[in-house]
């Protein structure tokens, strides 16, 4: 589904790089997305693609709304993938960047294993480029996807909450980010282990990473593509921790990188 | 490592090999991997020493018993151990990893097979 025309009602995001339509049918949850999306606002775009908000039952509580902004997250990631695929490079990471020069660190990691987390702990007075997808463009340019977080509840098999990075303190970035490093997370260690940082050799890094990206397939040459990325931040690192706090060292360097 | 059954029951010496549908190749000097699709989805494979020269190898189509006598013709005799239960423990899991497609039609038919 795309937008004919500026619709009003809509609200349109900007997620990596493309902009998604939101159309929420159902007044009750109109306020909630508006504020968890505050951070990805943009201008409408005509014929961009259009979500629409899951509706809420007539009785439904805050957990029903939870799991709908839960979903509408997912939908609007999918529709920018599918709109940037083939041209940028986009990983399950999570990011922030240096405010000043842009640089950027990409936290590999597959669902559920800390990327939230990460940010959360790391990114005040960073710009919080993603918790989610971070898309590289070729020239090594990042387009952010500020999307609202998504934390998850103490109790298993609850709905993750979709925060507003305001609530968290982040901020979005304020200049233009650039990839300075990348890293692939493992949350593997016990509590009071010191954060162990390894090299990996780049056809290592290739089998870690390519499960770790979306639409890899869609570029000409895909392996060559990725290795040119990995190679121009100087290669993979594999960064194993317990607590996201250990992890703060790694943080600053990449983002104290020239460009 | 060990094969499936099936897998094992089907490559026999004069089993057609070829390439599987290799979205991508990449080296360097100390290797190789190959982005393999698959019906659930794309894998990267890093490929040892034989198994990247039995896919270079391979070429358009060649038998198992075709295949061992190619190698050694690059390779020259191993070190060490039979060529017939190397090529053949490195076909095997090339198989398995859909690096290599084992089936018994005409050599001459290729299609299916994509190249980078």
């Amino acid at each position: 589904m795309t937008a004919p025309a500026a619709g009003e009602g809509l609200l349109h995001v900007e997620a990596l790089g493309a902009t998604v339509a939101i159309e929420v049918a159902d007044d009750r949850l109109r306020g909630r997305v508006e504020h968890a999306w505050s951070a990805c606002r943009t201008t409408a775009v005509v014929g961009c693609p259009v979500v629409a908000a899951p509706e809420l039952s007539p009785d439904a509580g805050d957990d029903e709304a939870a799991a709908a902004l839960q979903s509408l997250t997912q939908l609007v990631t999918r529709a920018a993938i599918l709109a940037r695929a083939g041209e940028l490079m986009m990983f399950h990471a999570s990011a922030l960047c240096d405010q000043r020069s842009g640089a950027t660190i990409a936290m590999v990691a597959p669902g559920g294993t800390g990327k939230t987390t990460l940010v959360r702990t790391l990114g005040q007075g960073r710009g919080y480029v993603t918790d989610e997808t971070v898309g590289i463009a070729s020239d090594g340019t990042v387009s952010a996807y500020s999307k609202p977080l998504s934390v998850r509840r103490p109790a298993t098999g609850q709905p993750k909450d979709e925060v507003a990075p305001s609530d968290l303190g982040l901020r979005p970035p304020q200049v233009q980010p650039w990839l300075a490093g990348i890293v692939l997370l493992r949350r593997d260690l016990e509590p009071g282990e010191a954060v162990v940082v390894e090299e990996v050799d780049v056809l290592d890094a290739l089998v870690l990473l390519a499960p770790e990206t979306s639409s890899l397939a869609s570029f000409d040459r895909p392996l060559h593509r990725l290795a040119e990325i990995v190679q121009a931040v100087g290669g993979l690192r594999r960064v194993r921790y317990h607590d996201a706090a250990d992890v703060e060292p790694v943080v600053t360097e990449v983002l104290g990188r020239p460009r | 490592m060990s094969h499936p059954v099936e897998v094992v029951a089907t490559v026999t010496s004069s089993t057609m090999l070829r390439s599987g549908d290799l979205l991508d190749t990449y080296s360097t000097a100390v290797g190789t991997v190959v982005l393999v699709a698959g019906p659930t989805g794309h894998r990267v494979v890093r490929l040892s020493p034989l198994g990247d020269a039995v896919r270079a190898a391979i070429g358009p189509g060649r038998t198992l018993a075709e295949l061992e006598v190619e190698l050694v013709s690059r390779l020259g005799d191993p070190p060490a151990g039979g060529v017939s239960e190397l090529v053949r423990s490195a076909v095997l899991a090339l198989v398995d990893e859909r690096v290599i497609v084992a089936g018994q039609g005409p050599k001459g038919d290729i299609s299916g097979v994509i190249r980078p």
